[in-house]
């Protein structure tokens, strides 16, 4: 593309984004006067910059070092962004200056009363689930920064790294280096389902990997801030998926209502990323371990009824103590062989199941709906 | 050897001031002072690898700025302008970064990138900055300014404000510019082919 047809398509782009979503197409041909060039190259670019938040600009909502919340809270340093705002070390100078995690909610959403509500409502939840390996909420806050209000929330700081940046880090881990922090992950997934506290978003960033003298101690964060996050993107008028695709079960990228269930699925698929290190997918290798494949598989089964009902069920099958699916496996007169042989028939069938919501291309990150909210 | 940081001192604060009004030869001389320093600096915090603490360029620059300029008077504009230089080193040197992780950790391969992971601030996405920085390339190709407009945003961490000034141009321009970069880039990499694994 010639140098004058590019400026012609920065000119164009930069009036069709101002412009009202009726007017678009007016402007856009009239804008580019006959010339298919530069009308495809506009329309490609827009097609790309709409949907998504890519390298979407939050810097200039950001905390400064050394801003003060309330009088209070101090903060120290950025620790990392998401969908939900940004997450910075503080400390509380209230409590002795303990070093805390703070939570800011993205503004858009800190100002709908509805979903202040629903969070609310979760966090009192949430707060009720004590647990080594969950990250215990402490408080939800509102201050004003810069003329601006803010909410946010107060939780245990875990030092540590992410179950993701550990994996990135490491690859793929051993059946024995995995066992122990799936079993951590599993029991804080039975404490929280127990106190009726879904997460709605697990995955390995979600998963804090703290070292304590060569012991390794998983926390889950965020358990039911997620959900809430999700409701409330999507209670306006175009819904958005939050959830993660790869990791959300079927139920919730087809927005009907999540149980306990969903959090089994994307417990799986982080099994899977901990032993394979990448995510599953059509024809994918599995762990070498029967154990391991079997609670990889039954968690990603398609039917939310079919996923194990609690997640140290998974950890009883990897380990090989859980009782065995009934019917399917007595059926076969000699499965051994069968399972010997890795997933031959039964599993053939459960992995095209599991497969297909698996979204393919990195454009399900971002799922409009025409359904208003949820029921 | 560069000399001791005290005498570089004098001379990079009159180096930015060469910057802000704008002399062409300004930027060449800097370069070099602040390539080594900055290089030193990230070793240092790119070697601790300190899992607790997600990478800044903004404090690696920051801190790059105080030691070769002293502490004494940080003026913001200069501070800014020294920003706007370091950005393109700020890049080679994550890319630089990047590409040891891919071929220590992943024995040279390439694990997939999800468009929705590479925001601004998640330096620990190695193959997303890896990523970003070979579309930059191509739309070098194309646009010069813009991809000096990612620079300073995305490797700089600059804010539009800032990168207003460091290219002497209005808010509203940057913004522009900002928006058509980021759709050019997405649209790169969503094209590219994605493999599966």
């Amino acid at each position: 593309m010639s140098p004058e047809k590019w400026e012609r398509v920065k000119a164009l782009f930069h009036l069709v984004e101002e412009a009202s979503t009726a007017e678009r197409d007016r402007i856009l041909e009239d804008g580019c006067k006959g010339d298919d060039d530069v009308r495809r190259e506009v329309l490609r670019l827009q097609l790309a910059a709409a949907p998504s938040d890519f390298l979407e600009d939050r810097s200039d909502l950001r905390l400064a070092v050394g801003a003060r919340l309330l009088d209070r809270f101090e903060i120290v340093r950025l620790l990392g962004s998401g969908g939900m705002g940004e997450v910075y070390e503080a400390r509380d100078w209230r409590l002795g200056s303990r070093h805390i995690a703070l939570k800011t909610i993205r503004p858009d959403l800190a100002r709908d009363s509805r979903f202040v509500q629903r969070l609310t409502k979760e966090v009192v939840l949430a707060r009720e689930v004590v647990h080594p390996n969950v990250c215990p909420i402490y408080d939800l806050f509102e201050a004003e920064e810069q003329g601006r209000p803010l909410r946010f929330l107060t939780m245990r700081l875990i030092r540590g790294e992410t179950l993701d940046a550990l994996l990135r880090r490491r690859g793929p881990l051993s059946a024995v280096e995995a066992l122990p922090l799936a079993r951590q992950v599993c029991a804080g997934i039975d404490a929280a389902h127990k106190a009726g506290v879904i997460h709605g978003d697990l995955k390995p960033s979600n998963v804090i990997v703290a070292d304590n003298d060569g012991v390794e101690s998983a926390t889950l964060t965020d358990f039911g801030l997620a959900r809430t996050f999700e409701e409330g993107a999507s209670a306006g008028h175009s819904s958005l998926v939050l959830a993660t695709p790869a990791y959300a079960a079927p139920e919730v990228l087809n927005r009907t209502p999540v149980t306990t269930a969903a959090d089994l699925f994307s417990l799986g698929v982080i099994l899977y990323r901990m032993r394979m290190g990448g995510l599953p997918g059509l024809g994918a290798a599995m762990p070498a371990e029967l154990g391991w494949r079997r609670a990889i598989t039954a968690c990603l089964d398609q039917r939310a009824e079919n996923r194990p009902a609690r997640a140290s069920a998974a950890i009883q099958t990897i380990e090989g103590t859980g009782r065995r699916p009934p019917s399917k496996w007595l059926w076969a007169a000699a499965p051994v062989a069968l399972l010997a042989a890795g997933w031959l028939l039964p599993g053939r069938a459960a992995v095209s199941r599991w497969l297909s919501p698996v979204p393919k291309t990195r454009h399900a990150a971002v799922l409009p709906f025409d359904t208003p909210s949820r029921p | 050897m560069p000399e001791s940081p005290m005498a570089q001192a004098g001379e990079i604060t009159q180096l930015l001031a060469a910057l802000r009004e704008g002399r062409p030869e300004a930027p060449d001389r800097l370069v070099p002072l602040v390539y080594e320093e900055l290089r030193q600096i990230a070793r240092a915090y790119l070697r601790s690898e300190r899992p607790d603490h997600t990478l800044q360029p903004t404090e690696l620059l920051h801190e790059t700025y105080c030691r070769l300029v002293g502490q004494r008077d940080i003026d913001w504009r200069d501070r800014t302008h020294f920003f706007g230089v370091a950005a393109h080193l700020m890049r080679l040197i994550l890319v630089d970064h990047g590409r040891k992780h891919r071929s220590e950790k992943h024995g040279g391969g390439r694990t997939p990138v999800a468009l929705d992971k590479i925001q601004i601030g998640s330096w620990d996405n190695f193959e997303g900055v890896l990523a970003i920085d070979e579309a930059l390339e191509k739309l070098g190709q194309i646009d010069a300014r813009l991809v000096r407009v990612v620079e300073l945003r995305f490797f700089a961490e600059l804010s539009l404000d800032e990168s207003a000034e460091v290219l002497g141009v209005s808010r509203e321009t940057v913004k522009r510019d900002w928006n058509i970069a980021r759709a050019w880039l997405a649209s790169a990499l969503t094209l590219e082919p994605r493999r599966e694994p």
